[in-house]
């Protein structure tokens, strides 16, 4: 007998927890979370800072030069086509919205690189599924969801993260793919392209109607490896992001182009 | 209570900001060890919520599991003995089943790691319910 209360408040507190699954899928908690997640945010943000450091001068410097390599070779490419104006290179300032990182949950420091950020920037904000996420001209990462106050961003590492990239020198056009521990593959190229070890590859750009998702050369990484055999279609190469993941603190949120 | 709720406190704002361990289950999955199986449930089902908030994760989806969990585990308990190896091997069992279920991904290091930490905070909760014990039945012989 003194089983059976346990029991029927297990049942109870199951059924709730159903209950909230269900009622959470109609966007119906979205104010409570909001709440929640505003009085966590800031120990969150406190916690975070002990377990990340700081970028290092060196690193910042190496970032500057690759916008402004990738800035330079545009120039270049921009007289070659004269008017066409399609492709620039910076992120319109105005449209990009700071965001601080409150937590990056698939992630021990020292062990892992992390996969996924949370920021404290959500629907009131602008935000929606599917906008890039940037910092100094690299592309971070894709707003995966978001609710009122906070977003997922699952970032290029990312085992489930992909899109169309092509490479700075030679546009030669392939699929940016994460593999998660920080590694991207650039795959999918043809063979008859060119692709050679320290190439940058930038996004090739997919911008919808709405002026929504990701502008085209933003920095993925750099090219440390590539395999290519004759026998087959394509060649692949790997990718070292230049941002190092772990030490971000604050990124930007390209809500349109 | 007074010291199970700041302590899973700790464990889901370190998960929730910082570390990818699933620190606030092998807590809870320790605590059932030391308290009675209502408290551990509510704290289960509150804890589980909260992570899924702060880790945008579809709500209520870490509550059912925690519940789960503690739910069998307060089940078999008594034909189980409150050992050090069968804290560390439920803990492990349990950290593997969550990042199987809810995160998708297990990897050899996550699980290990956890129910490291488990053993060490079910020792650490076991000298001290040895002494609050000996410190009790002091007053009492006074």
């Amino acid at each position: 007998m003194p089983q059976r209360n346990p029991t029927l408040f297990f049942f109870i507190l199951f059924i709730s927890a159903v209950l909230i699954i269900v009622v959470s899928k109609f966007n119906l908690l979205n104010l409570a979370t909001g709440v929640v997640q505003n009085v966590f945010a800031p120990a969150q943000t406190t916690l975070r800072n002990i377990f990340v450091k700081d970028e290092s001068s060196a690193k910042q410097e190496n970032l500057e030069l690759a916008s402004k390599l990738v800035e330079q070779q545009k120039l270049i490419s921009d007289n070659k086509a004269l008017k066409d104006q399609f492709q620039t290179v910076k992120v319109n300032s105005t449209y990009l919205i700071p965001a601080k990182i409150v937590g990056s949950p698939s992630f021990v420091p020292g062990l892992s690189v992390p996969e996924e950020f949370i920021i404290n920037l959500g629907t009131e904000d602008g935000v929606k599924a599917g906008q890039a996420v940037v910092y100094k001209d690299n592309l971070v990462g894709i707003i995966k969801k978001a609710n009122n106050s906070f977003s997922k961003v699952i970032l290029v590492s990312a085992s489930s993260f992909s899109l169309t990239a092509k490479t700075l020198s030679d546009s030669a056009s392939g699929v940016a793919r994460g593999k998660g521990g920080g590694q991207i593959i650039f795959e999918n190229v043809l063979l008859s392209q060119r692709i050679a070890k320290d190439d940058l590859v930038v996004s090739r750009g997919s911008i919808n109607q709405e002026g929504e998702g990701t502008a085209p050369n933003l920095i993925i990484g750099k090219i440390v490896s590539v395999n290519k055999a004759p026998s087959s279609l394509f060649q692949s190469a790997k990718i070292m992001p230049l941002i190092d993941f772990h030490a971000l603190s604050t990124i930007f949120v390209v809500v349109k182009q | 209570m007074i010291f199970a709720f700041p302590l899973i406190l700790i464990a889901l704002l370190l998960e929730a900001s910082a570390l990818s361990l699933p620190l606030t289950l092998v807590t809870i999955v320790t605590l059932s060890f030391f308290y009675n199986q209502r408290q551990v449930l509510f704290l289960a089902a509150f804890f589980g919520i909260l992570l899924d908030i702060l880790l945008l994760q579809t709500i209520g989806i870490s509550a059912i599991f925690f519940l789960i969990a503690v739910f069998l585990l307060f089940l078999y308990k008594r034909k189980i003995e409150d050992s050090k190896q069968v804290v560390f091997i439920i803990n492990l069992i349990t950290a593997v089943l969550y990042a199987l279920i809810i995160k998708g991904t297990v990897s050899f290091f996550e699980p290990l790691t956890v129910a490291i930490f488990g053993l060490a905070f079910f020792v650490i909760l076991t000298k001290f319910k040895t002494l609050k014990n000996k410190n009790n039945n002091l007053s009492f012989n006074v």
